[in-house]
């Protein structure tokens, strides 16, 4: 009776039928957005993908790893809604790991000559790797080679997580196939006269730094080759023979590396691009003070009136509190530590700077460096890091012999990087008004000199070159946090807390429950205190 | 002397003889000659009635038709009284049939009595009614195998509910209705045997006069938000003649796709002939009280958990008292060394631990001296009693070219919180129209005008959420202060110099209420025009235009808070429009007597095209840079936030369907129906789906002549449906996100995997159900079970984020079941003249489960009111609908929970699990209803029993020392306790639990760990003590009518009728499970996601008066 009906029915409406699904498709057509795209906004959704999240460093820079690494210091106890932070770095990391498959089986599918994908490939295999080294930094194995791949085929729906080593050799591998690959010619062509793809204006980072047509490559390929000494240097320790040649390869063959003015980051002034998620992560979480421990590196004594001051970047990285005296919160308080308060994050002091609140005892974080949305990067890498990682490596030898005269060299020249770098920041910048002095090149390498930083007369040279890195990264705080973790030798008072890595973001573990289970059975517990592969 | 045929309608009629039909035209002259003759020949063969209700009153309209001879009929006029002709049969061999809409169909064996007087009682359980059916189609509702269930208007409008929907609550087996927590002109949840979808919309669709209707809820999000209600609230219940609920998809299937979740149909009315000169006026008023407030301690004021001692209050510098600041309340050392949060964790300034509220001369937070005394009415300070009047006047007529009737209403309300009201203004057009003797059209036109100025926030919302400032930010020593002081003499807003002390519900909420201004201003026309035509005498046709057509604004004016007139001034503007068309026709052919058989046969067939289209504009204003001056362009420069948003939606559904009804004798019934959809939503490979359903109904006292004396009346029936439903418009092409960085273009992947093959997602059901009249049908029971299986839903299966898809991917999976049971006994205990007593329960039982969550993970969370810190509602493999998750007790293997060393903190689950479940066992309904003289009095208790809720207002209230459970050790009733200044008192308590290694705990700790760190709230505490059972059992409706008697009104010569009520609706809770007053009823919103409870309303209850007249 069934099939009776449906044909009877169909029958006698069928000169109706046409008309029954006339002007659906269009009718169904969503007016909001696009059906296609190009390759170019793909890829400046992902750099853009590369911002911090505020909640990342709400609850997680400014919550947990900044009192670990000892770059600053917490007055009191934390929201520890960590997860909100995880959540917050998990999302946005394999939301734009879909849009970097998407840009790979695109290229895959590029109908031309494969070589002329070589250098969007590797712009592309460059920030995947940046952002990949982020996160598993962060939690040690993570879902990467099915990962972001639920648009691709629903065998893909659940990642399983690989091996932290792995990911590493995968990426370092691609790092140095980026190398290889990058044509910088001015116009590049394949061997069969193609022309080769690029993203042109909708690269971000190095569009910034006024550069135009393919001179960009040429900083990618100078960040591919930094970011392999980064990240060479972290896995050494665990896997010297795959560490080692990387160095080899990119000093002895001088390849090209970041160098001063070309540092690598998001600038949000370059980019029209207004950042308010670092002043959220301040106000939202007001009890980070400047420590102790920082407070030493950068000064001779305790003197209130920051006289003992020797390093200029204590008044970028810090400011004086409510009574204008330079007080630092000690990183180890006692029963007798005066009790913080105060309100120095809070967006008042546009109008009113001076109001820091009257329980604002010890220094602050410069309100301007947390506050400024158009002028402070978001830094993925410096120059000065760069000097500092070739420093360690040729103070220890790794893959090249050792060479403590150019390791000294090295080393001088990131601290005197590292300075113009952050002087430039509030040199350019338009909001900040009680700026301190602009030292000049002679001044800064004088500060360079100075007995507590100099290298030259120092018992523990590569103590010094960790220390000074880890002041470069001040906001990195998580690549400190690894560096923390590597060395075992950042500048810090007392123990360092079994704190290794970030608990996988409470969605993963309901949502990818089985891939979760293998990996918790494989590394024995989702802890904070289990290690990651690359630590000793 | 003339023939009339029976006002029944011809195509459905199956009593009406369509073979007899053939020789009418051949038989016409002859007929009229006859009755010349007969007319002449003996005056004995008519006869003359009056035809009466219950209370004596005479029945307009009634039917009479002669048994055995359907074709001879006539209906009374307006005097009640009609007369028969009989051609040539005896009379006294006769029997009539009496029938009326509302009252039992009655067998009258004609007696020599003229006139015959006819008593009709009103039928209870009705199954001798005719009731309206899918696409509008009456049929006997004896024939029928399925279940339906009908109000009549007038009943519903008597009970002066909030809206139409809340009306029914506890009037129909397996319908459930939430009021949603709020104030009146809010969204209302109906469901109607169980949730049948995961992620989409699951209440029934309503159809007025054919016309469905938008009926988009006001406020899913059960966290916070602000409730503007929807369409339902709009439709004016003096208008109607009948509901018709059409349970489960069964009878829905007519409807496709949107009629899946059940279907409510209503019938306005369209005026008849009557007495006197047709006008009717009535009157209601009502008054909303809220009263229901939730149970508070006031001996305790404002105190954090700073100290383990006595508590009191800070001093200043001289030693006076001082009110508790932030500062005071959160301290960063004190006795434990540590921050207080980081001890107790996160609770708010509503904190109450601190001393005795005893009259302490104290200096406020705004520096004057007051006294520190209990608040016991504090929790009222935002309501006062709201009130709804509404008028209507209708003017009705009828004769032989049809019917009319017009009706202007008009509702005005003030709300039970200040600055907030509504008004509507409706014209209802109804009108039938005898075109010629083949053509009738019918006609009904309702406009109306909505204007409703804002509508309170609520839930969780730090600016603007009395409710939970209430809770959390103020605590028992509140006198709310900003009441009065929250605006300056010089009109700007009082920011306090900084020394407001509560947090976490904002100092504005005096002020916002009163300048920060919504109106939303809806103008609806909803429209239908049928035209009838009998072709033959066994073929008809009908076609239908329906409009549903809506045009809101919805404007916000923020009033500048400086003197300057520009700082936090805002102007929004919201337009939309929503166009809902849908036309059918339906050609109906009859065949009674099918060769020569006792087979009578109708087959219809008919399509439908249904579109809407919807398109919204909204905008605001920047930062201002004018003072005062409310319009998009006033920004300041360098800002882009004037660029509007706009909302698309187009749909398009076109269908045909064919059903066909068989009835042999007058018992065996069956009916069949197909129906085939064309969705544009569907890609173009699956938008064509078909689906069938049919239906049979047995009664068997017909079929063997059963005359039992206890059992007049046994039907069996059983029927089978399936259902296909579609998705939401714009899904089918794949889209990129866009925005912009850089001062470039950015695109990337949605972050939900868009569908691939989309298909309808189906439902199967079945039903089998027998209704039974016992003791000539003074009692009547229907008893229905079902069965419905959901599958191939469409829905947003959850992903692990790290698939790339954080949002999941839309795809056709996941398996729902719901079974369940209804019963219906309705039963007339006594009826006589001048007395009647009559009475009905009903109860519906639903067990749903999840089966599979399909393709993904296998929990899908679907609301939570605190984000990832509190507990959530999610759909859950397994489980069934409204799975509660949250943080519990980690259990030691003894079962016991484990607590740490201290004893002070129980350890708790890292992640979300199941912790309670929101479905209810059952949810019944009993009325009563007397009637003595013109006096009636009906009463309506409810009841939703079982399911949990998680009550956020009562953990917090623990927690925040505001619950007068928090009494006992404060007051002395604890253990013996030593605190750190030596002294003993008791205060003490022992968390019950054991240690991790399995040890009980014995260790006596201060009362404030048994209530901050382990109740709940929002942060990272324990969920579990925040469920409870919530069972009601609800006083929800008496009223109480008077009819004047005809005397009275023929002696007052104003009246044709008159009847004064008094009404108290959602009276009093008879029994609720809950504590600490918390209000049952007090879940945010109508989304799928129900059992959570967090900073509800007081429960209200109200009083009204309506008055009835015609005159």
């Amino acid at each position: 009776m069934k099939n009776l009906l449906k044909y009877l029915s169909v029958s006698i409406i069928l000169f109706l039928l046409n008309s029954c699904e006339k002007g659906f498709e269009d009718l169904n057509q969503n007016p909001e957005f696009p059906t296609q795209t190009d390759i170019g906004p793909l890829f400046n959704f992902v750099i853009q993908s590369t911002q911090l999240g505020g909640d990342e460093q709400l609850f997680m820079h400014n919550e947990v790893i900044y009192p670990i690494t000892q770059q600053g210091a917490l007055t009191a106890e934390t929201f520890q809604n960590t997860p909100r932070g995880t959540e917050d770095i998990w999302t946005r990391y394999y939301t734009s790991l879909a849009n970097v498959r998407e840009l790979e089986k695109r290229f895959d599918e590029y109908e031309g000559d494969q070589e002329a994908t070589s250098n969007v490939r590797a712009m592309v295999k460059i920030i995947l790797a940046y952002q990949t080294f982020r996160v598993t930094d962060l939690f040690g194995d993570i879902p990467f080679f099915d990962a972001g791949k639920a648009f691709q085929s629903l065998d893909n729906l659940e990642p399983k997580y690989d091996d932290q080593g792995t990911i590493y050799k995968f990426l370092l591998d691609e790092l140095k196939w980026a190398n290889d690959n990058i044509n910088t010619l001015p116009d590049p062509k394949t061997s069969a006269g193609e022309a080769y793809l690029n993203f042109g204006n909708f690269d971000n980072i190095f569009n910034a730094l006024g550069n135009n047509g393919n001179e960009n490559v040429l900083l990618w390929k100078k960040f591919a080759n930094s970011l392999r000494l980064r990240y060479g240097l972290r896995m050494v320790e665990k896997d010297a023979n795959f560490a080692n040649p990387i160095f080899q390869d990119v000093l002895e063959n001088d390849l090209p590396l970041i160098e001063e003015g070309e540092d690598v980051g998001l600038f949000p002034s370059e980019l029209d691009w207004e950042k308010n998620s670092t002043h959220y992560s301040f106000h939202e979480h007001k009890k980070l003070r400047m420590g102790s421990t920082i407070w030493n590196m950068m000064s001779e004594n305790d003197n209130l009136d920051g006289s003992g001051i020797f390093d200029p970047r204590a008044f970028i990285f810090f400011e004086p509190n409510n009574a204008d005296e330079w007080v630092a919160f000690p990183q180890l308080p006692n029963v007798n530590t005066e009790v913080a308060g105060g309100i120095p994050y809070q967006g008042h002091r546009d109008v009113s700077y001076a109001t820091k609140g009257s329980g604002n005892i010890y220094s602050p974080f410069n309100y301007y460096l947390i506050r400024d949305r158009y002028d402070v990067p978001e830094i993925m890498m410096t120059a000065a890091e760069v000097k500092f990682l070739k420093a360690e490596i040729y103070f220890r030898g790794l893959g090249v012999a050792v060479d403590q005269g150019e390791a000294r060299a090295q080393y001088t020249n990131g601290v005197v990087n590292s300075i113009k770098f952050w002087q430039n920041i509030f040199q350019n910048t338009n909001i900040w008004e009680n700026t301190p002095a602009v030292l000049s090149s002679g001044e800064i390498f004088s500060v360079a000199n100075h007995p507590k930083i100099n290298i030259f007369t120092s018992n523990d040279q590569l103590k010094l070159i960790y220390a000074q890195r880890w002041m470069d990264l001040f906001r990195q705080p998580w690549e400190a946090y690894a560096l923390l973790r590597r060395t075992q030798a950042t500048p810090r008072e007392g123990a360092i807390p079994n704190y290794y890595r970030f608990t996988y973001p409470s969605t993963e573990i309901q949502n990818n429950a089985i891939n979760w289970a293998e990996q918790v059975a494989r590394m024995g517990v989702d802890s904070p205190e289990t290690k990651v592969w690359w630590m000793n | 002397m003339i023939l009339k045929f029976t006002k029944g309608d011809f195509l459905t009629n199956p009593n009406y003889n369509m073979r007899s039909k053939f020789y009418l035209k051949i038989s016409w002259s002859f007929i009229f000659t006859l009755f010349t003759v007969l007319s002449i020949f003996g005056q004995k063969n008519i006869i003359r009635g009056i035809v009466y209700d219950e209370f004596g009153e005479v029945l307009i309209g009634a039917t009479i038709l002669e048994k055995g001879n359907p074709e001879n009929g006539t209906t009374t006029d307006i005097d009640g009284s009609f007369q028969l002709e009989l051609g040539s049969a005896k009379i006294l061999s006769l029997t009539l049939e009496v029938s009326y809409t509302g009252y039992a169909t009655q067998e009258v064996e004609v007696k020599n009595t003229d006139p015959l007087e006819i008593t009709m009682t009103s039928s209870v359980s009705a199954i001798e009614e005719v009731v309206v059916t899918a696409l509008g189609i009456k049929r006997q509702k004896r024939e029928l195998g399925y279940s339906t269930e009908s109000f009549e208007g007038d009943a519903i409008q008597l009970s002066q509910a909030p809206n139409i929907v809340n009306s029914l609550q506890g009037r129909s087996a397996g319908v459930q209705v939430s009021s949603a927590n709020g104030v009146d002109g809010g969204t209302t949840r109906i469901t109607i045997r169980g949730n049948n979808n995961i992620d989409s919309d699951n209440q029934p669709l309503i159809i007025v006069d054919g016309v469905p209707l938008q009926n988009q809820a006001g406020l899913e999000n059960i966290g916070r938000g602000v409730d503007w209600g929807s369409a339902i609230n709009n439709i004016n219940p003096n208008d109607i003649e009948t509901y018709n609920i059409l349970k489960g998809p069964t009878a829905a299937a007519k409807y496709g796709s949107r009629g899946a979740n059940g279907v409510i149909l209503i019938t306005t009315k369209r005026g008849k002939q009557q007495k006197g000169i047709g006008i009717n006026y009535s009157l209601q008023h009502k008054i909303i009280q809220p009263y229901r407030y939730r149970d508070v301690q006031n001996v305790y004021g404002a105190g954090g958990p700073t100290t383990l001692l006595e508590p009191t209050l800070p001093t200043d510098a001289n030693g006076n008292y001082r009110y508790p600041t932030q500062d005071d309340i959160y301290l960063t050392d004190g006795v434990f060394g540590q921050s207080s949060t980081s001890i107790f964790g996160f609770y708010g300034t509503g904190v109450s631990w601190g001393p005795k509220m005893e009259g302490q001369i104290v200096q406020w937070w705004d520096g004057e001296m007051r006294s520190f005394d209990p608040q016991p009415d504090n929790l009222g300070l935002y309501f006062s009693n709201g009130n709804t009047t509404t008028h209507n006047l209708s003017f009705s007529g009828g004769g032989e070219m049809g019917t009319m009737r017009v009706s202007l209403t008009r509702t005005d309300h003030k709300a039970i919180v200040p600055n907030s009201n509504y008004n509507q203004t409706t014209v209802n057009i109804g009108s039938t129209l005898n075109i010629s003797s083949k053509v009738k059209a019918d006609v009904a036109v309702t406009y109306l005008n909505y204007q409703r100025l804002n509508s309170p926030t609520l839930g969780d919302d730090h600016l603007n959420s009395f409710s939970k400032g209430m809770i959390y930010s103020f605590p028992r020593s509140y006198k709310g202060l900003e009441k009065e002081i929250n605006i300056l003499p010089d009109a700007t807003q009082n920011n306090y110099g900084g020394s407001f002390p509560f947090l976490y519900a904002g100092p504005n909420i005096w002020w916002n209420t009163y300048n920060n201004n919504t109106n939303l201003d809806r103008n609806k026309l909803i429209g239908s025009l049928s035209l009838n035509y009998q072709i033959t005498n066994w073929l008809s046709a009908r076609g239908r235009l329906g409009l549903d057509f809506s045009f809101a604004q919805f404007e916000t004016r923020n009033n500048p808070i400086d003197a300057l007139g520009i700082l936090n001034g805002r102007y929004e503007n919201e337009l939309a429009k929503d166009r809902v068309l849908n036309n059918d026709f339906l050609i109906t052919a009859t065949n009674n007597g099918l060769f020569e058989s006792l087979i009578d046969i109708t087959l219809s067939v008919g399509g439908t095209q249904w579109s809407r289209s919807q398109y919204g504009l909204k905008a605001r204003s920047g930062e201002w840079v004018n003072p005062w001056l409310f319009n998009f362009n006033n920004y300041a420069d360098g800002q882009n936030s004037q660029i509007p948003r706009e909302v698309f939606y187009d749909k398009k559904i076109n269908s045909i369907f064919s059903f066909l009804n068989l009835s042999y004798e007058n018992f065996l019934f069956l009916e069949l129906s197909g129906r085939n959809d064309w969705s544009s939503s569907l890609p173009i490979e699956n938008n064509s789906y078909f689906y069938p359903s049919g239906s049979l109904s047995f009664i068997a006292t017909e079929a063997f002549d059963l005359k039992l004396p206890w059992l007049n009346f046994l039907k069996l029936r059983g029927a089978y449906a399936q259902t296909a439903t579609d998705t939401n418009p714009f899904q089918v092409n794949f889209t990129y996100r866009t925005g912009s960085f850089g001062n470039n273009q950015t695109a990337a992947l949605p972050t939900t995997v868009p569908p691939i093959a989309l298909k309808p997602q189906r439902a199967n059901s079945y039903e089998v159900g027998t209704t039974m009249g016992l003791f000539d049908n003074k009692i009547n029971i229907d008893f229905t079970y079902y069965y419905i299986r959901s599958y191939d839903q469409i829905l947003d299966a959850v992903l692990s984020t790290s698939s790339g898809a954080p949002s999941g991917i839309r795809i056709n999976t996941g398996e729902l079941e719901n079974k369940g049971i209804e019963a219906i006994v309705s039963a007339t205990i006594f009826q006589r003249k001048d007395f009647f007593l009559q009475t009905g329960f009903n109860i519906g039982r639903n067990r749903n489960r999840v089966t599979s969550m399909g393709i993904g993970a296998k929990v899908k969370e679907i609301a939570n009111i605190w984000g990832t810190e509190g507990p959530t509602i999610s759909v859950r493999e397994g489980d069934e609908f409204g799975t509660i998750m949250g943080f519990d007790y980690q259990y030691h293997e003894n079962g016991q929970p484990i607590l740490n060393e201290e004893g002070t903190h129980y350890l708790v689950t890292s992640n979300r699990i199941p912790i309670g479940n929101a479905s209810p066992d059952f949810i019944a309904g009993w009325n009563m209803k007397a009637g003595y003289k013109g006096f009636t009095l009906s009463t309506l208790i409810d009841t939703k029993w079982g399911g949990d809720i998680y009550s956020g207002s009562y953990v917090s209230s623990l927690q925040n020392g505001q619950s007068p459970l928090t009494l006992l050790e404060r007051q002395g009733g604890g253990l013996p306790y030593t605190d750190p200044a030596g002294n003993n008192r008791n205060v003490g308590v022992v968390l019950p639990g054991v240690y991790a290694d399995g040890t009980e705990n014995q260790k006596v700790v201060h009362y404030l760990f048994k209530y901050i760190p382990n109740t709940g709230g929002w942060g990272p505490f324990l969920s579990t003590p925040g469920i409870l059972e919530n069972s009601y059992v609800k006083l929800r409706e008496v009223t109480l009518s008077y009819h004047f008697n005809e005397k009275f009104n023929q002696r007052a010569k104003v009246f044709q009728d008159l009847t004064l009520s008094l009404v108290g609706r959602d009276l009093f809770y008879i029994y609720t499970s809950l504590p600490d007053r918390i209000n049952p009823e007090g879940a945010n919103g109508s989304g799928n996601a129900q059992g959570l409870e967090w900073a509800a309303f007081p429960g209200t209850r109200s009083f009204g008066v309506s008055l009835n007249a015609s005159f």
